[in-house]
């Protein structure tokens, strides 16, 4: 492995700068969320003292692959979103890894799938319930994610980050990037689409036998979903050219930009029912399809 | 898009949260905390244990001396035992009642000697203006040997 | 290490969750309580946080003379609360009964099944009384640590 991709896993945009950011954010979605509501909200520390008072914790002991595969649950959430966080083009200019968006996109598929799979091993309804709702919101959203994907990749007509990154003028890439930010939300689980962990009506969901560390590994998992998905659409829609240190700093401002829409719609909106989140995931699916395959025609026959 | 109009409104207005910690602040001087009993004017004569709802309140005697016991862990403040207390003795304190950590910190004992009410009965200021109306409609069925069984000239 | 453990104890003390559970309330104390979350009283101010589960808890906040039917679940939740751990009696049925005292379906105040660290007096408490006992029950858990009480319980 060479030094620059050790410094992209480590470093920025990895361990070293996703961890404290994803708690930044987490935080400034808390406040931001409060400060609309007219409350005060947490302190700038809030989430490392969470993190660190969770670890702190004496969790019951269990027994049998059951114990160990709740454990690994969040542990490869944690690991495939450093992953994720690292292969993203923040310097488009080569200096990262030359990655596929294919597995980028599994990489962020699989806090989900983890989610959806700590759920039902946890043994409690709970856990079930708030499985089964979030397996099927992910299949819709992820309908919608993947075409935006192929969206981009269509237009661009590559599969390579480090050439899909970069803002360009055409159409369908905004399309592509306005598709993800549109699934953002029932990623990060955030009203209006947080009805897989309803804490009024189903007791924490999937994570309610969690407890200690393995929560802390959750939260932290949470924090790091924050960072790299709004880090991908962030480094859809940078510009090409400019320095390093330019394209450093344009990928933390439009990620928080992306951070305080995302709170304001959160804000601003009441709880989806599952149906209705998947009918609006169905009805966007459409429409990108629709464009997708118009413009694969027209760009097979225009060009 | 009300609802956009109104997080701005918010964020323009700022918050209204107190910054916690916040030292509570009793605005009105009926605010009803802790009862406060006079030991000197105290004639034990027991009715505000019989009007208790909780039994909170426990007035027993041996010999000449009464034991007036308060627990503020069963009280609920509803102040009946005041607007029945006829030598208005009792009081509430107008700030919030403090936090304990053992079960039975907060008892009050307070023993005190039988004696003869001040005749006529008076109030301090504010309890007057306060239970004159409660206090003159008084028709008490039997209750324990009561000094003051003569209807309260005030 | 003495850092590792002055850490843990200020971040123990900074983000106390809470887990709240009504066994038989007149649903006075409930509404107080909620009524610290709201903007007036905020206390995510102090990180503060209702949590759906019992195990995410750290403070168990507990109203209502506990009843006949409610004794397992209190247990229950109870021994389901990871330690470093705290009770909080808000208000004054789980400290005396209140005026249910005596009365055949309610099984007692709550010391008599659960350990209880800090009783709020008031019926129901003032927001401001319940805001001070939640953060000296975080004060009490981040002083006691994982200690000695807790290692011969049962965890569920």
């Amino acid at each position: 492995m060479n030094v620059s991709g050790l410094i992209h896993f480590f470093l920025f945009p990895g361990l070293l700068f996703a961890v404290p950011a994803g708690w930044f954010y987490v935080w400034g979605e808390r406040k931001a969320v409060a400060r609309m509501q007219r409350r005060i909200g947490p302190p700038l520390l809030q989430p490392f003292y969470d993190f660190v008072k969770l670890l702190g914790k004496r969790t019951p002991s269990r027994h049998g692959i059951e114990a160990d595969l709740l454990r690994l649950w969040p542990a490869l959430s944690v690991l495939s979103m450093i992953g994720a966080i690292a292969m993203l083009p923040v310097f488009p200019s080569g200096r990262g890894f030359s990655g596929d968006a294919v597995l980028l996109v599994a990489l962020l598929e699989l806090p989900s799938i983890c989610f959806i799979l700590a759920g039902f091993t946890s043994g409690s309804i709970y856990g079930e319930i708030g499985a089964i709702r979030e397996a099927v919101l992910s299949v819709a959203n992820n309908l919608v994610f993947l075409l935006s994907i192929v969206t981009i990749a269509v237009t661009e007509r590559t599969f390579r980050l480090s050439d899909m990154a970069g803002g360009s003028w055409n159409p369908g890439h905004w399309i592509g990037v306005f598709g993800i930010l549109l699934c953002i939300p029932a990623k990060l689980r955030l009203n209006p689409f947080s009805t897989s962990s309803a804490e009024q009506e189903i007791y924490s969901g999937p994570l309610t036998e969690y407890a200690g560390a393995a929560l802390a590994m959750w939260e932290l998992a949470h924090g790091l979903e924050w960072v790299a998905l709004t880090g991908f659409v962030a480094t859809l829609v940078v510009p090409a050219s400019g320095p390093w240190w330019f394209h450093a700093l344009f990928f933390v401002v439009a990620s928080f930009a992306q951070v305080m829409l995302l709170s304001t719609i959160a804000a601003a909106t009441a709880r989806f029912t599952l149906q209705r989140a998947i009918r609006f995931y169905w009805r966007w699916a459409a429409v990108l399809a629709v464009l997708v395959v118009c413009s694969t025609i027209y760009m097979r026959y225009r060009w | 898009m009300n609802i956009l109009r109104l997080i701005f409104q918010n964020l323009c207005r700022g918050p209204v949260s107190f910054r916690l910690p916040h030292k509570h602040e009793c605005t009105s001087k009926e605010y009803r905390g802790l009862i406060v009993n006079d030991a000197e004017r105290c004639v034990g004569c027991g009715l505000c244990a019989y009007v208790c709802p909780t039994a909170a309140i426990e007035v027993t005697r041996s010999g000449e001396t009464y034991r007036w016991t308060y627990d503020p862990g069963k009280c609920t403040f509803c102040g009946r035992c005041l607007e029945r207390c006829k030598p208005h003795t009792l009081s509430m304190e107008s700030q919030l009642p403090p936090l304990y950590s053992t079960e039975g910190e907060l008892i009050k004992v307070l023993d005190m000697v039988r004696k003869r009410p001040v005749r006529p009965a008076v109030a301090p200021a504010s309890a007057a203006e306060k239970h004159e109306p409660a206090a003159s409609t008084q028709a008490m069925p039997s209750t324990p040997p009561a000094a003051c069984a003569e209807p309260a000239v005030e | 290490m003495n850092l590792i453990k002055r850490l843990m104890h200020r971040c123990r003390r900074k983000s106390p969750f809470l887990f709240h559970l009504n066994t038989g309330s007149c649903n006075g104390c409930d509404i107080e309580l909620v009524t610290c979350l709201s903007p007036r009283y905020d206390v995510e101010q102090l990180g503060i946080h209702l949590e759906g589960s019992p195990r995410h808890a750290d403070i168990l906040c507990i109203t209502g003379p506990v009843t006949r039917n409610t004794l397992e679940a209190v247990k229950t939740v109870y021994s389901q609360v990871c330690e470093p751990k705290a009770v909080v009696a808000l208000g004054s049925c789980p400290a005396s009964c209140n005026v249910f005292a005596g009365s055949p379906v309610i099984a007692g105040p709550l010391s008599k099944h659960i350990p209880v660290d800090v009783y709020v007096p008031g019926c129901p408490p003032h927001p401001d009384a319940m805001i001070e006992g939640i953060a000296r029950a975080a004060q009490i858990l981040a002083s006691r640590g994982v200690s000695a009480r807790a290692k011969g319980e049962p965890q569920r």
